[in-house]
């Protein structure tokens, strides 16, 4: 008994400094915040969203400011943009659940510090256009983002939260299935849109493997469909447009389909389609960007998204279009 | 033995029974070999061939079953025989050839057969090193039994590091590298950079697992007035594969010598013979570690790359102490290629990748982790390996102690959640 009071006395004061000195390791990483750990490495849509919010409160002027659903930030490759207009081409695209109104409210933070665009091209895919009630949590993420930032500005933080976001920079924990493999770790695929001027890649991209043409089954036509909870979405977002004097500025584009799943009935639905959302948005026809509303499925990594061989070629359209209809300025 | 059993049993207390049998087994064995010189050799083929069945049908019936199976396959005879659902008892290839050693020592007339059947037991099962090692030699562990060592502040110093250092090792490195290794060893690869960032990575993880659960072994051991033997000795310092082989797993490495290579022949009777004792001792090191064929071929792999050296060596070879640890760590991670493939379609969609060596953000991102880890273990083991004092921070000054020892456990407590995986060498 004597000899196992002996150890144990031994045993806590060697043990008693590393105790302390962890101590007050804690302690301090309680008492600083440095920022939000998600720790879900699962949630692409999440990363994309919170990249993008955080992005459009730090990003400068620019010339042209994307902004739409996930069409347009998979689909176009802004520095590349940027490169062969000469001019200075930023992303502020999320998600088609995001929305018209979530849009707006990316657009505000933006335009709100002061900053400005000499364009605003609104980028938008079919499928954001039969919008859901529950895509409005996205909204409302939006919106309470700083709230909920500030909320958690207590005197004593979670120090397992800011040493994970220190150790971030180095840990790799895999994205799921393609986008481990492709992007890394959440902040890997983080930096990589915030290089990339808010754009990104679809890693389940086929990554140049050639698709023979008319190789694709065949499908329905696809068909445009604007539902009301869509349209009531729109107005939000022309009313930022207003506020901020950019409703003569800002051009509408429709992402592009594979050519497979279109016929007739599509393009009569696409133009019904834009016909509302731009008489919602009052936006001219002359300003609405008339690009190819299909493309060869070899183009495509999923039905929505391009490839990246896709967006270089779209990105190589969309270039042209603005050479040829000088609408740089 | 009692608390060693409870350890034990917490697993699955319906094979508390083989590993007492087991143990009951041996001790009568020996002590069988010391009563009757006479049939001594009856007595150990009966220990040996029994420890070896229970082994070979816990751990090899389902995997020689399916091998016949295919092989009669492929010969048009069809399948004919059935698979079991056996579960692999935990340790058993540990337990087994410690009570081997025993047993074969007795034999030779290198120790005496233990009497106290509860020492004897407590040597067999005793826990911090039961599962997963180091195999101990009853010369060294058992008659710490019989001796009481009081702890002293050198000992709980040093304990404390290896048990510090352990967990980051398993758990900072080893688990903090699982989900780029599974991400890079898949059936669909496409990419060679994840091939080869994954076999690296693997290296570093199997290392970290194995290496980080034998310190916390052997610190805990020593908390409780008991020294366990080295199994790592930083092995990626190696400079030959010999000098590999002498640092990593030592105890195995020592077996195998001493139990298998020695008494078949070893280096005693020519180039040929030597060559051919090098690549079967090996080829059963790579059997002991899996029952599945890639840990054939990879121990297959290291005896013939021991053998090349050994050959090298005879020839007078001359190179730099840097291309020498170069060409060194090509071989032992290529072989953790072949020891961590899990199937052939793993393997040919793995080697066709490396044929694309497109880089992603991926690769950067990996790469990263790869560095980071790869400088924190190098810079501690380089100052362990110069130094030869693998206690490097056990005895240094408050201050710097309590700065070192709480970055890791700060580091270790952050992470602990992030990803959780099973030691390795559990499973063998």
């Amino acid at each position: 008994m004597k000899n196992l009071l002996l150890n144990i006395s031994l045993l806590l004061r060697e043990t008693i400094s590393i105790s302390l000195g962890l101590l007050l390791l804690l302690l301090l990483f309680s008492l600083i915040r440095l920022g939000n750990y998600i720790g879900d490495h699962s949630n692409i849509s999440r990363l994309i969203v919170d990249e993008q919010i955080e992005r459009a409160k730090t990003i400068h002027n620019t010339d042209l400011l994307l902004i739409g659903d996930s069409s347009c930030l998979m689909g176009i490759d802004a520095p590349l943009l940027s490169h062969l207009l000469n001019k200075k081409v930023e992303s502020l695209c999320t998600l088609g659940f995001v929305g018209p109104e979530g849009y707006s409210e990316l657009l505000r933070k933006y335009f709100s510090r002061g900053m400005k665009s000499n364009r605003v091209i609104l980028v938008f895919h079919g499928i954001q256009m039969k919008r859901d009630s529950s895509w409005q949590q996205w909204v409302d993420y939006i919106k309470d983002y700083e709230f909920n930032q500030n909320s958690k500005s207590k005197l004593i933080h979670n120090p397992k939260n800011n040493i994970l976001l220190l150790l971030n920079k180095f840990l790799f924990i895999p994205l799921h299935n393609k986008w481990g493999e492709y992007y890394g770790s959440d902040y890997s695929f983080s930096s990589f849109i915030r290089r990339h001027h808010g754009t990104a890649v679809d890693p389940n991209s086929p990554l140049n493997t050639y698709i023979p043409v008319g190789s694709a089954p065949k499908s329905e036509a696809y068909r445009y469909e604007v539902n009301q909870q869509y349209e009531d979405s729109l107005e939000p977002l022309e009313q930022v447009l207003l506020e901020y004097n950019m409703h003569d500025k800002t051009m509408l584009m429709i992402s592009p389909i594979p050519s497979s799943l279109q016929r007739e009935q599509t393009m009569i639905t696409r133009k019904s389609a834009i016909e509302r959302i731009s008489k919602r948005l009052n936006i001219s026809d002359t300003e609405i960007i008339d690009l190819p509303s299909s493309l060869q499925a070899r183009y495509f990594a999923t039905n929505t998204h391009l490839a990246e061989n896709g967006r270089n070629y779209y990105t190589r359209l969309l270039a042209s279009y603005f050479h040829f209809h000088e609408v740089q300025n | 033995m009692v608390s060693s059993y409870i350890f034990y049993g917490w697993w699955n207390w319906k094979f508390l029974g083989l590993i007492f049998l087991s143990s009951l087994l041996d001790y009568f064995s020996s002590l069988a070999i010391e009563k009757f010189p006479k049939y001594k050799k009856v007595y150990l083929i009966l220990s040996i061939t029994t420890n070896l069945s229970i082994l070979a049908f816990f751990k090899y019936y389902n995997f020689f079953v399916e091998s016949a199976n295919q092989f009669s396959e492929l010969l048009g005879l069809g399948n004919n025989l059935n698979t079991l659902s056996i579960i692999l008892p935990i340790g058993i290839s540990f337990y087994t050839f410690q009570s081997m050693s025993y047993t074969i020592d007795i034999y030779r007339g290198e120790a005496q057969a233990e009497r106290n059947i509860i020492i004897f037991l407590s040597y067999i099962s005793f826990f911090p090193q039961l599962i997963a090692g180091p195999i101990e030699r009853f010369s060294h562990l058992l008659p710490q039994f019989k001796t009481y060592q009081p702890l002293n502040k050198t000992r709980v110093q040093e304990s404390i590091w290896w048990i510090v250092w352990g967990y980051f090792l398993k758990i900072v490195v080893a688990d903090t590298l699982a989900p780029l290794v599974e991400l890079a060893y898949s059936e669909e690869q496409r990419f060679g950079w994840w091939v080869i960032l994954g076999t690296i990575a693997f290296g570093l993880q199997i290392y970290g697992d194995f290496a980080g659960y034998s310190l916390i072994a052997k610190g805990t051991a020593s908390l409780l007035g008991f020294d366990l033997m080295w199994n790592f000795q930083c092995p990626y310092w190696s400079t030959s594969i010999q000098d590999f082989w002498r640092r990593w797993h030592i105890s195995l490495s020592n077996w195998l010598r001493d139990y298998l290579y020695i008494p078949l022949g070893g280096n005693r009777f020519g180039n040929a013979r030597n060559f051919l004792n090098l690549i079967v001792t090996m080829l059963l090191a790579g059997l002991w570690h899996g029952a599945s064929w890639n840990f054939v071929i990879w121990g297959g792999f290291q005896g013939i790359c021991l053998a090349i050296h050994r050959f090298y060596q005879r020839c007078n070879g001359q190179m730099s102490k840097m291309g020498s640890w170069f060409l060194t760590m090509l071989a032992i991670f290529t072989g953790w290629f072949l020891f961590r493939i899990q199937s052939w379609k793993m393997f040919i969609s793995m080697v066709e990748s490396l044929q694309n060596f497109r880089w992603l953000p991926g690769h950067s991102a990996a790469l990263v982790e790869i560095f980071v880890l790869t400088i924190v273990v190098a810079s501690i083991e380089r100052q362990q390996y110069l130094t030869q004092d693998m206690s490097i921070f056990a005895h240094s000054s408050f201050l710097t102690k309590t700065v070192v020892y709480s970055i890791l456990l700060i580091i270790i407590f952050a992470v602990s959640h992030q990803t959780q995986t099973q030691f390795i060498y559990f499973q063998f």
